[in-house]
């Protein structure tokens, strides 16, 4: 089998997956741009799957963004602005302290680092449900309530799922990249800002997209945290769009709204992808 | 692909490239800048905001009623705000009535509800039995009622409905005022009646007729005679109309009445015995009410008020509506929701003026017109602004009439009954998995332990908080007296104390947001999963009850049983499967083929976008009929003289968790872009070493590849593997756990004890024994795998 096979039959497969994760999501778009009827129509199951819209209603998108919250269009740029500022200071939050955690476990001897280590992959496994209600407790008595800080806050303490990714990652890197630069004379936190977190431009990639997705789609921290519709953000405006729009004469309404929800994290994905290709592409990669 | 970047830096393609990337780069900091500047300007001014006036924090929902309603609660508050200018009203609307109690309970809980909120019956006698409510007894005869609220205008049934005294409800204290309310009935199509040649019914028809017009419409072509739905307070209201009831004074569910049996049979044949008599009870893709819509079904119902705006949109046939039929008896039942105070509120005053606006004739003239429901207010209800023959339905006296027969359906004040009943009755009638009289033996078994459990005992002791926390205090001081004992004993050589303390250092943020953001609220739950707590009260009044609430589960919950062996099944089918393909999706995109940026979007998309859209769209992905799946599935299958299964419904048994399995391929997405990162990381010389020694792309692949990456193979198995266990919303949105509880994952059903049954203590429990398999499950995969993995430079 020459080279060339192998490619086209990889190429082959790789399209085929493509298509069939794709469809799903073209048939939203498609009914987020039908008319009411032929929305309801399809999302009934009405006999057909809808491949192309029949007519492209982009007004369906200003209905209903403007019928977000209780003011006009105030609803959805309040909701957005919330959505920006959460999931910016998240990302920053959760990729300095858990590259710098993450450091520590993978290279730092310490006493204690192993049960530290132990403790904090058990964290991982204990369902959000179970501190759900005592955290809400402890945010309360610091008078937390109806603001972003339960939600931003906690970032900047490390995120167990990135400190173990980064810890993984930095394990791999070369020991005597590290030796060098303690001959020159930086100290751990100059190792960690020169050396470590210019290497882990691959995993800080996918630390920022993991972090940005899930605190972006995130829906029930900010349902528990934030009361005032002018603290709401998209997910949380989305789904109170569902429950008011649920019905099946709005598909086409819940689906734009779904869709432009989406659009920063389609967006950020293709931007951050290059990053991630070059951080690889200067070393590891060549030709 | 580097290749490609360096060959074209200067061509027009790549300026364009480049320059896109700018624009997007200046446009999303733009976006940002734009973000935190409203931000910070809404939260500086916030207090200017607000100019010393007194706050009412006003809560409701918008369910069926959707944005119409929504206004008009929203038109009320601004009126009220204009005619009351030193008081301030913050509104929230947290969707539908789940969000709404769910929200609800949670701001209980926290001991900060909002002052004036909606309740509906049902829950009444739960939260005015917790104290949550304050009487309006007094309040209802003060001089801040607004001009046009009179009690003795209302229906009263609906305001008897919220009358509770002694652990009855129906007299007593007054603890809400009813906004609305509606009876039900069913609705019909016209036209498919008047082609089938049956007459409309009267508003005093029978089950007969009910039954010979479903049958003669159902003979018509392509079309079926009636949605009956099987919701257990419309089941026990048709119950009502033959004089009997599924639950008796006592509280006991009637399993060996045979009257109860021989009229549930007789819903259940008609639907199963029968051709399309009443729909298939199979397709659930859309909400029962709306297939009505398509015109093809001659009756919907029992159905309130609620449907009327969505049937109003209809406009391809005429409708109307009859009220529940009559069986030896006249019944019907009543659905109302009320306006309440908090006990909590500092402004009882400035609350009830603003209750007794809100339910004043005035607003509920306002409310009649959208159709929704009936105004409580007698003069309103038989008002213009309410029957207005112009649209349909013609017949609203047929909503108000009945009033005088019908009742609010009494469930205990211990919500997991309605639930159990509920999915009982839906297995009994509406999938016919389960003989009607067994379902009922099931959920009378189940109520009769739920009863008769040491958890159920009036008179548990209070949990001793004042020594759980000196425990914990004490405790604490110890753990850190060994700690500093420890580390004072083998002090290291001065140069490794120097990394020791700057390991420290390093690993500080995660320790310190440890012990605030985790360790206590982990503690705090485990000293919950011995208690019985509500939630809805303040943590003060849980009950201590040892471990009864483990043994309950280990001992005597089927549903927990079965909950585990969804999961298992599930975790067991998704977990490799959905590695392999990732890794297969990762070594297929290493291999340098044409277009593999687009690859990797396209397969990286749709977990992305992974929340509630993604799990409407895959409700109908996997649907019988018309899904995508089973249209893809059949010319496949057909061949074989097989059916494509119907997933969620007639075999979710079998095929429910597997979907879910399925549609976590979707979801792959994440993992394989961990492996990419892996594989990229693999050094090329490796690769070159090999194919000096002559090793085909097999060879490098097992000798090369997969020991390189298998610490990101081992991460990626732990990781998903412990989010297999972890399903929750998909679960909840595509199927809600059902049928029966073919598909209620773990963490649903631990959700649906903390919030639909309010057993906070029984949920943490659950939670906790979640963790330990959890982390059984865990270390068995890093033990297993202890030869396996292969680190380089890890010391």
């Amino acid at each position: 089998m020459g080279r060339w096979t192998g490619r086209f039959f990889a190429g082959l497969a790789l399209a085929i997956g493509s298509l069939a994760m794709l469809f799903p999501l073209w048939w939203m778009l498609v009914i987020s741009l039908e008319s009411p009827q032929r929305a309801g129509a399809a999302a009934e199951g009405g006999g057909s799957i809808a491949v192309w819209p029949e007519e492209i209603h982009w007004s369906n998108y200003a209905e209903a963004l403007k019928q977000i919250g209780t003011e006009p269009w105030q609803g959805f740029f309040d909701a957005l602005a919330n959505s920006i500022v959460i999931t910016v200071l998240v990302v920053i939050g959760t990729v300095l302290s858990s590259s710098l955690v993450g450091f520590a476990f993978a290279r730092i001897n310490f006493r204690g680092r192993g049960p530290l280590f132990i403790l904090m992959l058990a964290t991982m496994m204990l369902p959000a449900q179970v501190t759900m209600i005592p955290l809400f407790l402890v945010f309360r008595s610091m008078g937390w309530i109806d603001t972003i800080l339960p939600l931003v806050i906690p970032a900047f303490f490390g995120s167990a799922f990135f400190i173990f990714m980064y810890r993984q990652f930095i394990a791999q890197i070369s020991e005597s990249l590290i030796e060098a630069a303690r001959i020159d004379g930086y100290g751990m936190l100059g190792i960690w800002w020169r050396i470590i977190l210019p290497m882990c431009k691959p995993v800080t990639a996918i630390t920022a997209i993991f972090t940005f997705i899930f605190v972006w789609n995130d829906f029930l921290g900010p349902l528990i945290y934030l009361h005032s519709d002018d603290q709401s953000t998209l997910a949380l405006a989305l789904n109170s769009f569902r429950n008011q729009y649920g019905g099946l004469d709005n598909v086409h309404l819940l689906m734009a709204v779904s869709v432009v929800t989406m659009i920063p994290c389609v967006v950020l994905f293709f931007a951050a992808q290059r990053a991630f290709v070059e951080g690889i592409g200067a070393g590891a990669v060549k030709g | 692909m580097s290749s490609e970047r360096t060959n074209s830096r200067s061509s027009p393609k790549a300026l364009a490239g480049r320059l896109a990337r700018a624009v997007l780069l200046v446009l999303s900091l733009a976006l940002v800048a734009w973000a935190f500047a409203r931000v910070g300007v809404r939260e500086i001014f916030r207090s200017e905001a607000m100019g010393g006036k007194t706050e009412l924090v006003v809560m409701h929902w918008s369910g069926d009623g959707g944005p119409a309603e929504d206004a008009i609660v929203d038109r009320a508050l601004a009126r009220f705000e204009e005619a009351n200018p030193t008081i301030h009203v913050t509104r929230l609307n947290p969707g539908d009535a789940g969000s709404f109690y769910t929200k609800l309970q949670t701001m209980m809980a926290a001991g900060d509800p909002p002052d004036v909120f909606y309740v509906g019956a049902e829950r009444l006698a739960a939260y005015a039995d917790a104290g949550l409510l304050l009487s309006l007894d007094e309040l209802s005869t003060s001089s801040s009622t607004a001009g046009d609220f009179k009690l003795q205008d209302f229906y009263p049934s609906t305001v008897d409905a919220f009358r509770f005294e002694d652990g009855q409800v129906g007299s007593g204290s007054l603890w809400g005022i009813p906004k609305d309310f509606t009876t039900v009935g069913f609705y019909y199509n016209r036209d498919l009646l008047e082609r089938a040649g049956v007459p409309e019914p009267s508003s005093d028809w029978t089950w007969d007729d009910f039954i010979d017009s479903a049958r003669a419409v159902g003979s018509l072509p392509d079309c079926t005679g009636a949605e009956f739905v099987s919701w257990a307070s419309m089941v026990r209201a048709v119950l009502w109309t033959e004089g009997v009831d599924l639950i008796d004074a006592e509280g006991n569910i009637r399993a060996d009445d045979p009257r109860v049996i021989e009229v549930l049979d007789r819903i259940r044949s008609w639907r199963h015995d029968e051709e399309r008599t009443l729909t298939s009870g199979r397709s659930e893709t859309a909400n029962p009410a709306s297939r009505f819509l398509g015109g093809k079904l001659g009756f919907a119902g029992p159905f309130g008020r609620w449907v009327v705006p969505t049937y109003r949109t209809i406009e391809d046939f005429q409708w109307d509506y009859a009220p529940l039929p009559r069986g030896e008896t006249s019944a019907n039942m009543i659905a109302t929701v009320a306006w309440s105070i908090s006990s909590r509120t500092e402004h009882p005053e400035e609350a009830w003026q603003l209750v007794s606006w809100l339910t004043g004739a005035t607003t509920q003239a306002e409310q009649a017109e959208l159709g929704l429901a009936v105004p409580t207010n007698r003069t309103v209800a038989e008002g213009d602004s309410f029957i207005d023959p112009a649209t349909p339905p013609s017949r609203d006296r047929d909503f108000i009439d009945p009033v005088d027969y019908a009742r609010v359906v009494p469930w205990s004040t211990n919500p997991a009954l309605e639930g159990t009943v509920a999915k009982r009755l839906d297995q009994a009638l509406r999938t016919g998995d389960l003989p009607v009289k067994e379902a009922l033996v099931k959920a009378s078994d189940w109520w009769n332990v739920e009863r008769t459990s040491p958890l159920a005992s009036p008179s548990l002791p209070g949990m001793p908080w004042l020594w759980i926390v000196c425990v914990f205090i004490i405790g604490l001081l110890i753990a850190l007296a060994i700690g500093w004992w420890m580390l004072r004993r083998n002090r290291p050589d001065p140069a490794q104390m120097v990394e020791e303390r700057s390991g420290w250092l390093l690993v500080s943020p995660w320790v310190i947001g440890f012990l605030i953001f985790m360790a206590v609220p982990i503690l705090l739950s485990l000293a919950l999963s011995v208690t019985r707590w509500s939630g809805i009260t303040t943590l003060d009044e849980a009950d201590f009850v040892g471990l009864a609430n483990y043994s309950q589960l280990l001992g005597h919950d089927d549903v927990f049983w079965r909950s585990l062996e969804v999961t298992a099944v599930y975790a067991l089918l998704a977990v490799p499967i959905g590695q392999i393909v990732a890794l297969i999706g990762a070594v297929l995109m290493n291999v340098k083929v044409r277009g593999v940026s687009f690859f990797r979007a396209a397969w990286y998309l749709p977990s992305i976008l992974a929340g509630v859209g993604m799990a409407v769209l895959f409700r109908w992905v996997f649907n019988a009929e018309n899904g995508l799946m089973n249209v893809m599935l059949d010319p496949v299958l057909s061949p074989l003289g097989l059916e494509p299964p119907d997933w969620f419904v007639r075999d979710a048994e079998a095929f429910g968790a597997p979907a879910f399995a399925i549609m976590s391929l979707w979801l792959v997405g994440g993992s394989m872009m961990i492996y990419l990162a892996g594989l990229q990381n693999v050094p090329r010389s490796l690769y070159e070493a090999a194919e000096i020694d002559r090793a085909g792309p097999v060879r490098r692949f097992f000798s090369v590849t997969l020991p390189m990456i298998s610490p990101v193979i081992l991460f990626n198995v732990i990781m998903s593997l412990i989010g297999s266990f972890q399903v929750f919303t998909q679960a909840f949105v595509m199927t809600g756990g059902g049928p029966g509880d073919h598909t209620r994952f773990y963490v649903l059903y631990l959700y649906n004890q903390a919030f639909d049954f309010y057993e906070m203590g029984y949920a943490s429990a659950m939670a906790w024994l979640l963790l330990l398999i959890i982390l059984g499950l865990t270390m068995l995969t890093l033990r297993g795998s202890a030869r396996m993995v292969h680190y380089e430079g890890l010391r």
